[in-house]
């Protein structure tokens, strides 16, 4: 009579340990996180979507939909500009990021030991840290009073501090790079490491130098890697704004810029909203491909 | 293939200089007692971080970071973690779709995020303050706990689990007694890496904040006015907080990989 | 089946996979009550999943499993009264000895007084006392294994489940702890049931045998009757050495059969010919230790020739290598002295006696 009130029992509560068994517990453990993501994420997405099919007219929302705003978007010329430059300057910043980055994370995933940590460390800290106070810093870089004017005039290249180097473009450029190398470099390093050092042994018994080894063992296994830091770069670059407004002057205009514009004094939010959801479309398909290759297991 | 030292090793150097010395800087103009910043130091002087110390706004700024960095921590674990579990000791289908939903606001540009949030309440008729601040940065750093604290379910061997099981001990008592101990790193770590964050996270507080001051927004509001000492002083602090921050959670790291 | 001292009852047990992979199918297997059972078998023969469904970590696609009578389908593992030795131990590691071993009996409310009584007496019987401090990290591998039982066996099962639990150990230690694990139950008298794809292991430490292959069971026998009377191809070949050689039947009477080897006729005894075996193709299996070398042979019943490939002096025996035709045989002599009698490419007759042999049908 006791193993039929036992499995009684166990029928009603489904076996811990088992993987097989019907669960539960899945609407218990996911729920919480789930109804978060869709009501914190995917709604806001969908009003953001919604709002750029809205207008607005002297500081009133208009709820009437037009396609007014992504006409303007795509047809205003100065958007285009901007836009353009956002992405040449985003194609510029992940090759010189990638150029810079890779014999770095190379480096330490394979050439150092002892001093690994330390290296990890080295990279990680500006990572985690303040993106706002790292772009800033480059202001004690190119400023007018800054460390490359001090040291052209010691040199004797310049007779009195120049202010050319800030307030353009190349200071975003050179911002941005600095700002965002750590992010190319940690997931092509966490690929390398994770090539077995035996396969690069079998590579050179078999009779391959360095380069041939390189180019036919290493590179491809460390392409997702390669691929997520690309990404990353891209779609930093594609939506900074912060660089753009400390560093960009007026000819420094990034596209994150013209789109904060929209939410201040202008006050044109579906306009702004049209714009994001342009960038949020971009980087999201940017992503998405990249996920395909495996690039967001590095991340 | 290994030489006494690389050749890769000078653009190595350039690099960590290139990324360092512009912080480094930073920090040793806010000591200076100039106003006006010239090198080399006019004197060495810690007027501006007493003028920050005594300032109330401030303080009350900072006080604020840390209240909703310590609330996102816990609601970011709490969900983090549930989903986590979800994601590795549970079987359901479009596993992969959470996962990549979970994954997306931390990988797509924060003024995408900041914006859609802010639309979103105003649509809401949701007031901004810090509470808005803080579902920001939960939607920010739900990824990272998910990540850390799921990276670490993953690798931990399920015949703990079972043996546990198997000696007689129901599900809560398995996860009290056997799991949680052994992902207490991963929450330890997850939890710091999300204090990090949030306390220095500014694009979507801007779209998200309301009348209060977070640190951010101050130093963010200071810099829009100039390149002055006080603005060097705050930033090297923050630097050096977060700098202490990870290299706790870095070896941590290090040790788990 | 049921009664007549049989523990664990498997009747027609069978576990498919979500992916469609039929791990195990229609299984029927008693176990009695007290014995050592072996599941033998090659990786991925179901050998495994069949011990995890008894533990209670699968659940049967179909099928029933039934302890002492009582049907064990749906009880959660935590109930039933079964324990498991796993392979890689997961010994708690943030738990000392002491913890690790209480962990069932806490889990079962039973008082602290009679647990500091019972952890000393199981890490005794694992001849391990004096260890209830340390950590698992602290102890050798065999160490953690013994201490692996101990908990095992502390919460005094109706049957104890060990998935392999030697595969970690080195050579030395794994033979000595074949002899603990026997002398331990046999001391206890509980009935272990032992999953290892090692034939020498199930061999050593078994009682019964039951040899898996592709999700069925082969036979289910004692060593000696498994060695020397195989049931199919697959048991001969799997259990010790054996020369699996292709044949044809050409006749069965009723003093044995008839069989075309390599152009060779050769008989084989009734008693060794597998039920409803017809003309047609088959296998013979023929021990190395039964076939006699010679140029010529004789005073043997069935000879073959071949040349010879390679001859090796194993300290004990020496072993000869012989090419056919088609496919080889070893020999292996228990004559040291025979080894400088044939050389690599020697022609030679090899034999054995018509009872020697065995017919099975062809896999």
């Amino acid at each position: 009579m006791a193993h039929v009130a036992a499995e009684k029992r166990a029928r009603r509560t489904a076996a811990p340990g088992t993987r097989s068994a019907p669960r539960l517990g899945p609407i218990g453990l996911l729920g919480p996180s789930l109804v978060w993501l869709l009501v914190f994420v995917v709604a806001p997405i969908s009003i953001l979507f919604i709002y750029s099919f809205w207008s607005s007219q002297n500081y009133q929302l208009i709820h009437e939909f037009t396609l007014k705003n992504y006409i303007e978007t795509f047809g205003d010329s100065v958007f285009r500009i901007v836009m353009g430059r956002t992405l040449r300057l985003a194609f510029l910043v992940t090759a010189t990021a990638l150029v810079l980055g890779y014999p770095v994370a190379y480096f330490i995933a394979r050439k150092v030991t002892r001093w690994k940590t330390f290296f990890y460390l080295l990279v990680i800290i500006p990572m985690w840290s303040s993106y706002l106070v790292r772009v800033y810093s480059w202001k004690a870089v190119l400023g007018e009073r800054g460390a490359l004017n001090l040291l052209l005039l010691w040199l004797g290249i310049l007779q009195e501090p120049s202010p050319i180097f800030l307030y353009n473009t190349f200071a975003v450029y050179l911002a941005l790079v600095g700002s965002i190398l750590p992010f190319m470099i940690l997931p092509i390093y966490t690929s390398l490491e994770k090539i077995p050092q035996s396969l690069i042994e079998a590579s050179s018994d078999l009779g391959a130098g360095f380069w041939r080894t390189f180019a036919r063992v290493i590179f491809p296994l460390s392409l997702p890697g390669t691929l997520a830091g690309c990404t990353f770069t891209f779609v930093l670059v594609l939506g900074d704004f912060i660089a753009s407004q400390l560093l960009g002057g007026t000819s420094g205009i990034l596209i994150g810029k013209v789109i904060y514009g929209q939410f201040g004094l202008a006050f044109n939010w579906p306009l702004g909203a049209a714009m994001s959801f342009v960038v949020f479309a971009l980087a999201f398909a940017l992503i998405a491909i990249a996920g395909r290759y495996g690039a967001l297991k590095e991340g | 293939m290994r030489r006494a030292l690389s050749p890769v090793l000078p653009l190595v150097v350039l690099v960590f200089l290139f990324l360092y010395i512009p912080m480094i800087l930073i920090v040793i103009f806010s000591f200076n007692s100039s106003q006006v910043t010239i090198l080399p130091l006019e004197s060495f002087s810690l007027r501006w971080y007493e003028e920050l110390f005594a300032d109330r706004e401030i303080i009350e700024a900072f006080r604020n970071t840390v209240l909703v960095g310590i609330g996102t921590v816990i609601v970011s674990l709490i969900l983090g973690g549930t989903g986590a579990f979800a994601l590795h000791r549970l079987q359901f289908r479009g596993k992969s779709a959470y996962e990549f939903v979970v994954t997306m606001p931390f990988v797509l540009p924060e003024i995408v995020t900041g914006i859609a949030l802010l639309t979103f309440f105003v649509w809401m008729g949701q007031q901004l303050s810090l509470v808005t601040v803080l579902v920001g940065h939960v939607v920010f750093c739900l990824a990272v706990a998910v990540r850390t604290i799921g990276g670490r379910l993953q690798s931990l061997p399920r015949s703990y689990e079972e043996a546990s099981y198997d000696l007689g001990a129901g599900r809560l008592r398995t996860f009290f007694l056997v799991t949680l101990p052994m992902i207490r790193t991963a929450i330890f770590t997850a939890a710091l890496l999300i204090f990090t964050i949030s306390f220095d996270e500014t694009v979507i507080t801007i779209f998200t904040i309301g009348h209060q001051n977070t640190l951010p927004m101050m130093i963010w509001a200071m810099m829009r006015r100039g390149f002055t000492p006080k603005v060097n002083a705050i930033a090297s602090l923050t630097f050096v907080a977060s700098l202490i921050l990870i290299v706790i959670v870095g070896t941590r790291l290090r040790e788990q990989a | 089946m049921e009664g007549n001292g049989y523990q664990l009852v498997l009747r027609g047990l069978t576990k498919v996979f979500g992916n469609g992979v039929v791990a195990v199918e229609r299984l029927d297997l008693a176990v009695r009550k007290g014995e050592f059972l072996t599941m033998l078998g090659p990786s991925g023969c179901g050998k495994t999943t069949t011990l995890r469904m008894v533990a209670g970590f699968e659940m049967p696609t179909d099928g029933e499993i039934l302890c002492d009578g009582a049907r064990l389908n749906c009880v959660p593992p935590n109930r039933r009264p079964i324990n498991t030795v796993f392979q890689d131990y997961a010994l708690f590691p943030h738990m000392t000895v002491f913890d690790n071993i209480a962990y069932g009996l806490r889990a079962k409310g039973i008082s602290s007084q009679v647990i500091r009584a019972e952890v000393p007496r199981a890490l005794e019987m694992v001849s391990l006392s004096g260890m209830e401090k340390r950590l698992p990290r602290q102890l050798s591998g065999g160490q953690q294994q013994r201490v692996a039982v101990a908990r095992a066996l502390v919460n005094k099962p109706s049957v104890l489940l060990l998935d392999e639990p030697l595969g970690a150990l080195d050579l030395k230690l794994r033979k000595h702890m074949q002899i603990v694990l026997k002398a331990l139950q046999q001391e206890l008298g509980i009935t272990f049931i032992h999953v290892t794809h090692d034939q020498e292991e199930a061999m050593t430490m078994s009682d019964r045998i039951a040899v898996m292959h592709a999700g069925h069971l082969e036979q289910l026998d004692t060593p000696k009757v498994l060695y020397s009377r195989p049931a199919t191809a697959f048991v001969a070949g799997f259990i010790g050495d054996n020369n699996l050689l292709d044949c044809r039947v050409t006749e069965i009477g009723p003093d044995g059969a008839c069989v075309e080897l390599l152009g060779h006729p050769v008989h084989v005894d009734t008693a060794n010919v597998a039920r409803g075996l017809a003309p047609g193709p088959a296998t013979l299996a023929v021990r190395p230790e039964v076939i006699q070398i010679g140029a010529p042979l004789s005073g043997v019943d069935n000879v073959v020739e071949g040349v010879v490939e390679q001859h090796i002096f194993a300290g004990s025996e020496v072993r000869v290598l012989v090419r056919f035709s088609e496919g080889s045989a070893i020999a292996n002599l228990r004559d040291q002295g025979q080894f400088d009698l044939y050389s690599r490419g020697d022609r030679v007759q090899i034999g054995w006696q018509r009872g020697d042999a065995m017919l099975h049908a062809s896999p």
